[in-house]
């Protein structure tokens, strides 16, 4: 079982690459509201907020690292293990750059909601495996998302930490 | 060289400081209110119901016969005719409310917005002190936002989930930092809000609003009883029925009467709002009425609805709010059979009102037209069995005061909230009542677009501010001859325009003057 997963080498600078753009979409709308917080709410409740938001980015970049590495472990090795760093950097940078963009187009509430996000999936899906295959096939984009994704591991040095004390001071707001 | 104390060391102490200061630093911002019973003081019972236009009741002269109740309640409790709120929507009007201040003071101006940091302390809740126990549940999201601001002044607040279909709709509830949390998950991580409506969190956000969106579909509708789906605030999904609701309230009351005498409890009811679902009982009322609402000139910044639809939404409205009426009839039956008007001040009010005219639906517009501002204020005293009408103008600034008076506390610094007359008050013809709308504006900068409505004596200035198309713009009404706001008489200049219009604009001027010297 153990070699169908990719080596822990491997899996961190993907990881990195998931981390930077979910916590970085929270941080840039963060500090979006960040302004109007500060007006109407005290640093302890814009940390509190803030703690809330970086402890539900761990649970996501754990749920999506969770997700590539079950699809590592059902595909043959060499369509996504053998590859891990490219291919996964590449269906992550797809994958939740195709979620910003729903986000962003997508945000007013409707009720058709539900049929939108079924033909955003068909289509996320397709892009996928259209950039995987030219990932593949063109060695300047292979290297570039290898780059790209090995430089972002730094990143993590600021996450991991942050989320710990974040994971903490939501602990201690709710033993009370 | 060795350093005396090693790195892993200087981690560690930095580790346990830290905890030591967080820990020290949450205990003190989450202690609960204290309470200290005196049971000599009267219980108040604050009833707001969200959404509800004077213009639309029976009980000020509305054609149909929407509140039968509430002209019944009328016999024992003083009533305001001339009562007006000071905003048109729920953040602007309820923060009036419980702050006793104008929107260009309390500066929740925007949709979902909050209250200036600087005068949170300043909330009814404080004001009527800990010789209350001081109990709050509001349905609507933008209220309990406010009242999350208010926690340190309240000893038990409601989540705002409670007695609906699906009590588990809101993340923030599931957390004990409750306050923080909403603010956290349910206006920014999960926000399903239409404006800006962008989730702070890139996945569980997406899969949250498509799981409720799915969800509420499924339970909102098949039920006999409500013909038009349940009641529901759209933008979380908090799909209830009102009579469980209200039977919910009874047993707050109840609970309240018996165990944490003497109480001031507000209740923030989200019927009649939009989407009108009255129940079944309900649904043929008016039909074959002969009622036929003024057509009024179409505004220039209109939704583009048609007057036979706004007549079919507002027929929906007041079948709605009979609904409403008859449930607040079943919990005054409440309140009278447990005995407590004889010890209670029972006040009932709204937030803001609604609008079915001028090709304008709802009350997100730029508008302060009668049906939006003007709102009902009825407020029964401990023993009271005579009805007295108050017909002089009124603001929702007042309640605070009033409030404070019945409390026995002084009345708050700076405000501008009188206490209302036949509470101890005196009426006061030649007041200016004002009421805000700038929910476009930043609430950190002057108000330069935005809409201010003056009414003094018998008119009514309206001026707006900032609108394409509609900038510098007054409108005038004499309101004791045209309560419908159909001739605007601006072009008339009467001779107190001049200092109708001087003193508006000194006032948003004086309002803005903070914020100027900032920028």
């Amino acid at each position: 079982m153990k070699n169908r997963f990719p080596r822990i080498q491997d899996v961190v600078p993907v990881y990195a690459v998931i981390s930077c753009m979910i916590y970085g979409w929270t941080l840039v709308l963060f500090f979006w509201k960040l302004p109007s917080w500060l007006h109407f709410m005290t640093l302890s409740q814009v940390f509190g907020a803030f703690s809330y938001g970086i402890l539900t980015n761990l649970l996501e970049s754990l749920i999506a690292i969770g997700g590539l590495l079950s699809l590592c472990a059902l595909l043959p090795s060499r369509y996504l293990r053998d590859s891990f760093v490219d291919r996964g950097s590449t269906i992550t940078i797809i994958a939740l750059g195709s979620v910003m963009l729903y986000q962003y187009q997508f945000r007013a509430v409707r009720f058709d909601f539900a049929n939108d996000i079924r033909l955003w999936f068909i289509v996320t899906v397709f892009a996928i495996l259209l950039f995987v295959f030219l990932v593949a096939k063109i060695g300047f984009l292979k290297s570039a998302i290898m780059n790209i994704s090995d430089r972002l591991i730094i990143f993590l040095y600021i996450f991991v930490p942050l989320s710990v004390i974040c994971v903490l001071d939501v602990i201690i707001r709710n033993l009370s | 060289m060795s350093s005396p104390i090693s790195r892993r060391e200087l981690l560690k102490m930095l580790a346990f400081f830290s905890a030591g200061a967080a820990a020290s630093w949450t205990t003190a911002r989450f202690l609960p209110a204290s309470f200290s019973n005196s049971n000599s003081r009267p219980n108040i019972i604050f009833i707001v119901t969200d959404t509800t236009s004077a213009t639309n009741l029976s009980l000020y002269g509305y054609p149909r016969q929407t509140t039968p109740t509430l002209e019944k309640f009328a016999g024992r409790a003083t009533v305001y005719h001339s009562h007006y709120s000071g905003g048109s929507f729920t953040t602007a009007g309820t923060a009036t409310l419980l702050t006793g201040m104008y929107p260009w003071s309390h500066r929740a101006i925007n949709q979902m917005g909050l209250v200036d940091q600087k005068i949170v302390g300043e909330n009814v809740f404080d004001l009527i002190g800990d010789g209350y126990y001081r109990f709050a549940f509001t349905q609507n999201m933008a209220a309990d936002v406010l009242l999350g601001q208010f926690y340190r002044d309240i000893n038990q607040h409601l989540p705002t989930t409670s007695f609906s279909v699906r009590p588990d709709t809101l993340m923030g509830d599931r957390f004990k930092d409750t306050a923080i949390a909403l603010n956290a998950y349910d206006d920014f991580l999960f926000d399903m809000k239409n404006d800006p409506g962008i989730p702070g969190s890139l996945l569980l956000g997406l899969a949250y609003k498509a799981f409720h969106l799915r969800r509420e579909e499924s339970y909102r509708y098949g039920y006999a009883t409500y013909p038009l789906g349940l009641p529901i605030r759209k933008d979380v999904s908090l799909a209830f029925l009102n009579e469980t609701v209200y039977d919910g309230l009874k047993s707050e009351v109840s609970d309240l009467w018996k165990q944490h005498s003497p109480f001031f409890a507000y209740f923030h009811l989200w019927s009649p709002h939009e989407p009108y679902a009255p129940n079944k009982a309900f649904m043929n009322l008016f039909k074959k009425d002969t009622f036929k609402p003024i057509d009024k000139p179409v505004a220039l910044m209109n939704s583009g609805i048609s007057t036979s639809e706004l007549n079919t939404q507002r027929l929906y409205y007041d079948r709605y709010i009979a609904n409403v009426d008859d449930e607040i009839g079943k919990l005054l039956d409440f309140i009278e059979q447990a005995g407590l008007f004889e010890n209670s001040y029972i006040i009932y009010t709204s937030d803001h009102g609604q609008m079915h005219e001028r090709g304008i639906f709802g009350h997100v517009n730029p508008y302060l037209y009668e049906p939006l501002i003007h709102i009902p204020l009825m407020i029964s005293a401990p023993g009271q069995n005579v009805r007295h009408d108050i017909y002089t103008h009124t603001s929702s600034t007042d309640v605070l005061p009033t409030l404070a008076n019945i409390a026995g506390r002084e009345m708050p610094a700076g405000g501008v909230g009188r206490i209302l007359p036949d509470l101890g008050g005196t009426e006061d013809n030649g007041r200016s009542i004002f009421s805000v709308e700038a929910k476009t504006n930043s609430a950190f900068a002057p108000l330069t677009n935005t809409t201010i409505a003056m009414i003094k004596g018998d008119y009514k200035l309206i001026y707006y501010k900032g609108y394409d198309g509609y900038d510098d713009v007054f409108e005038l009404y004499n309101l004791s001859e045209d309560i419908e706001e159909m001739q605007n008489l601006i072009s008339k200049n009467p001779s107190n325009l001049a200092s109708l219009k001087d003193e508006l604009l000194q006032s948003l001027a004086a309002a803005n003057r903070p914020y100027e010297k900032k920028q």
